[in-house]
């Protein structure tokens, strides 16, 4: 293989940061991963609703769900231990306001071959018939982020991976035997000849590389966690409306993550239009007040059984959004090379398990530059 | 101390650029200072100045403003059904932005919380200049007389659109199928016991007021129709005694003919009357059933009463208060921003 001589610097361990680094250790590359946070996977790859996405989400655009369906069984088999299954998955479509219907999604879920029946009568009764069209039950899980951390960490260290911790890069810079330096905060670096920018919502705050072409969106999410009432104990609701939201387990904490399309963001900026700030300051210093008590009282508009959860902490993070997806149900991945050094690659994706297309783009772009 | 309960204000809104800042932010400040969490929505009725792009401008500013934007003007009435469906406060208080006054919401709200479930808004018009003139008010009290006295409802004249509703009372009127044209003669459904609440309007419109008597008459039929079945009981009633009398008049002519005929031609002058009186029968009947069979024809049509093109909600990059500076966080320096 063509990288048995290339060094790669990783910068970002997430669940992006750590599988590029992998699969280019694997192909025999020496890697080293740095992040700033003293674990893997601490931020938006921990702090979100965790759905392993079976197509149903997007019955707008045909693409990414049916891209979904195909990435599904893979992540499936590969990260066994971190998937938890035991729940039934409910859908459920509303009657005003929604951009499918009912038989709009049955047709969908057709034509995508995901699995969906008419949810059992017990199910269906729970939610209100003047606002619910239909309620169905399909087929997908969470993984449990955590379990996922460890996976990931141990595979980094059997690939021989350098994990650095702790650190936070503030430069890359371009030296005169065309190698990269890749400089931190405090001061320390280390060179290598390619980098690849992970960096989730910071991908637009290090030095040397170019702000991405096409422009971020930087939203403030709240990801509310609750404790279920029984009747709803071993479930999982999706409601699909103009605005929806839903609710799945949380594994690691034993509760469960409570989303509204509406309410989740709690601010939002366009780094072209509002100007660039940092994001980790600016989400630090952001007001944290939940917003759970409007989630629910909308919700339960639907469910009425939700009048019973209990309130117990929420997820605070910077969700990235690529421009060009506010009015489609698209959701490409970014994989940009520098336009002035092509050896620095920035990544972005926005759902974990379009990790399958990220890696076959870096595939593609390593095998068409080869380095003497 | 700031009060749990969550409070949604309703307002449409149409052309209401020049006050409509002026507005949110009264009633925003007196909700925020007073409730944790609150809602104010607005309800777009076809504006065609920039009133919704001030709205969407405004959204980033002031906290807790949601905005549905219709795709057909539906008239006042419907807009605060719409606003009402979408609201999911504890409590609703509806609201016209352009008359009534943000500063007597606590009013409301205290009667609420001494158990009242409904509070209507009555009325004290200043009339003339600033309203919407004395004689479109006379007849708006002839008429709440007169549907008073047909639909035998206990309803003030004087109400108006500024009301409080507890979520029970709105989860209860939405299931009505004719809710969007029954939003001003709500106390008529409900039953449930309410209280009242004298206020005076403003005007922050500043401009003329211009007068629909058409389509003010248009709703006060269907009001009257929709609101019971009396109008044609009555008119049921009425032709029955018609033909009854009609069969006396039959018999009558029937006994003169035979005992009086040659004063026969005499009785030209009745006869017409009879039939005239019979034909203004038939034709009110007629027009009555005519109203309720349009109604049915809506109804079966499914046809969908609004279609909301748009919807944006506030987002207000806001920031944590300022920690006292002698304490000692532990925590990372924090980035000032250029804001």
């Amino acid at each position: 293989m063509k990288f048995a001589t290339e060094s790669i610097a990783v910068i970002g361990c997430g669940f992006y940061g750590a599988s590029v680094a992998e699969h280019l250790a694997r192909q025999g590359a020496r890697v080293t991963v740095i992040e700033q946070d003293p674990e893997p996977l601490m931020r938006a790859s921990y702090n979100n609703q965790a759905r392993l996405h079976g197509g149903y989400h997007y019955p707008r655009s045909f693409s990414t769900a049916y891209r979904s369906r195909l990435n599904f069984p893979r992540f499936m088999e590969q990260f066994h231990p971190a998937i938890r299954s035991d729940f039934v998955n409910l859908y459920a479509i509303a009657r005003i306001n929604t951009k499918v219907t009912a038989r709009q999604f049955e047709t969908f879920c057709r034509n995508i071959e995901a699995p969906l029946r008419p949810a059992r009568p017990a199910f269906a009764k729970m939610f209100a018939p003047h606002l619910i069209e239909a309620v169905y039950e399909t087929e997908e899980f969470v993984f449990d982020a955590a379990i996922l951390r460890r996976l990931m960490a141990d595979r980094l260290q059997n690939m021989g991976v350098e994990m650095i911790f702790g650190r936070r890069v503030s430069s890359v810079e371009t030296q005169n035997d065309s190698r990269l330096r890749v400089v931190c905060t405090d001061g320390s670096s280390l060179s290598a000849n390619w980098v690849f920018n992970c960096t989730y919502a910071g991908l637009n705050t290090i030095g040397g590389i170019s702000r991405t072409r096409q422009g971020l969106k930087q939203e403030v999410t709240e990801m509310a966690l609750v404790e279920l009432p029984p009747e709803l104990q071993g479930l999982s609701v999706t409601v699909m409306d103009g605005p929806f939201f839903s609710f799945m387990p949380f594994p690691d904490r034993n509760l469960a993550t409570l989303s509204h399309v509406r309410y989740t963001p709690h601010a939002d900026w366009i780094e072209k239009i509002h100007g660039f700030r940092d994001p980790y300051a600016t989400l630090d210093v952001t007001s944290r007040e939940t917003r759970f008590g409007y989630m629910i009282r909308d919700a339960q508009r639907y469910l009425p059984a939700l009048r019973g959860a209990v309130y117990r902490d929420s997820l605070f993070e910077i969700k990235t959004v690529l421009m060009r997806n506010e009015s489609d149900d698209g959701r490409p991945i970014l994989f940009e090379a520098d336009p002035r050094n092509p050896h620095i690659v920035s990544m972005l994706g926005s759902k974990i398990d379009n990790i399958y297309d990220a890696l076959a783009a870096i595939d593609l772009i390593v095998q068409s530059r080869p380095r003497a | 101390m700031k009060s749990d309960v969550f409070v949604s204000v309703v307002a449409p809104v149409i052309n209401a650029e020049p006050f409509l800042e002026q507005y949110l932010r009264e009633v925003s400040a007196l909700l925020s200072a007073r409730f944790k969490d609150y809602e104010i929505v607005l309800v777009d009725n076809r504006s065609s100045d920039g009133t919704v792009s001030l709205v969407e401008r405004l959204q980033r500013d002031i906290q807790n403003v949601q905005l549905y934007c219709l795709a057909r003007f539906i008239g006042l009435e419907g807009a605060f059904v719409v606003g009402i469906e979408h609201a999911i406060g504890d409590l609703v208080i509806t609201m016209d932005p352009a008359f009534d006054p943000p500063e007597r919401i606590p009013d409301l709200i205290e009667l609420y919380g001494r158990g009242r479930e409904i509070i209507y808004g009555l009325r004290q018009d200043r009339g003339g200049r600033l309203d919407q003139g004395g004689f479109y008010n006379m007849l708006a009290r002839a008429f709440y007389a007169l549907y008073r006295a047909i639909t035998r409802e206990d309803m003030p004249i004087e109400l108006s659109s500024f009301r409080l509703l507890s979520r029970r009372v709105v989860n209860t009127f939405i299931q009505n199928q004719d809710r969007y044209n029954l939003f001003s003669v709500m106390p008529a459904f409900t039953g449930l016991h309410y209280a009242t609440l004298t206020y005076e309007r403003v005007n922050r419109k500043k401009g003329e007021h211009r007068t629909e008597y058409l389509d003010a008459l248009g709703r006060a039929i269907k009001l009257l129709l929709l609101s019971s079945n009396r109008p044609l009981r009555m008119i049921t009633f009425g032709s029955l005694v018609g033909a009854t009398l009609s069969l006396c008049y039959a018999v009558y002519v029937v006994v003169v003919h035979l005992f009086k005929s040659d004063e026969l031609a005499s009785g030209w002058a009745s006869m017409s009357l009879q039939i005239s009186g019979l034909f203004l029968l038939h034709f009110i009947i007629l027009a009555v059933m005519g109203e309720y069979l349009i109604q049915i024809f809506v109804h079966t049509q499914n046809r969908l009463p609004y279609l909301i093109v748009k919807e944006s909600s506030s987002l207000v990059l806001s920031r944590k208060q300022e920690l006292n500076v002698t304490l000692d966080t532990g925590g990372s320096p924090r980035t000032e921003l250029p804001r």
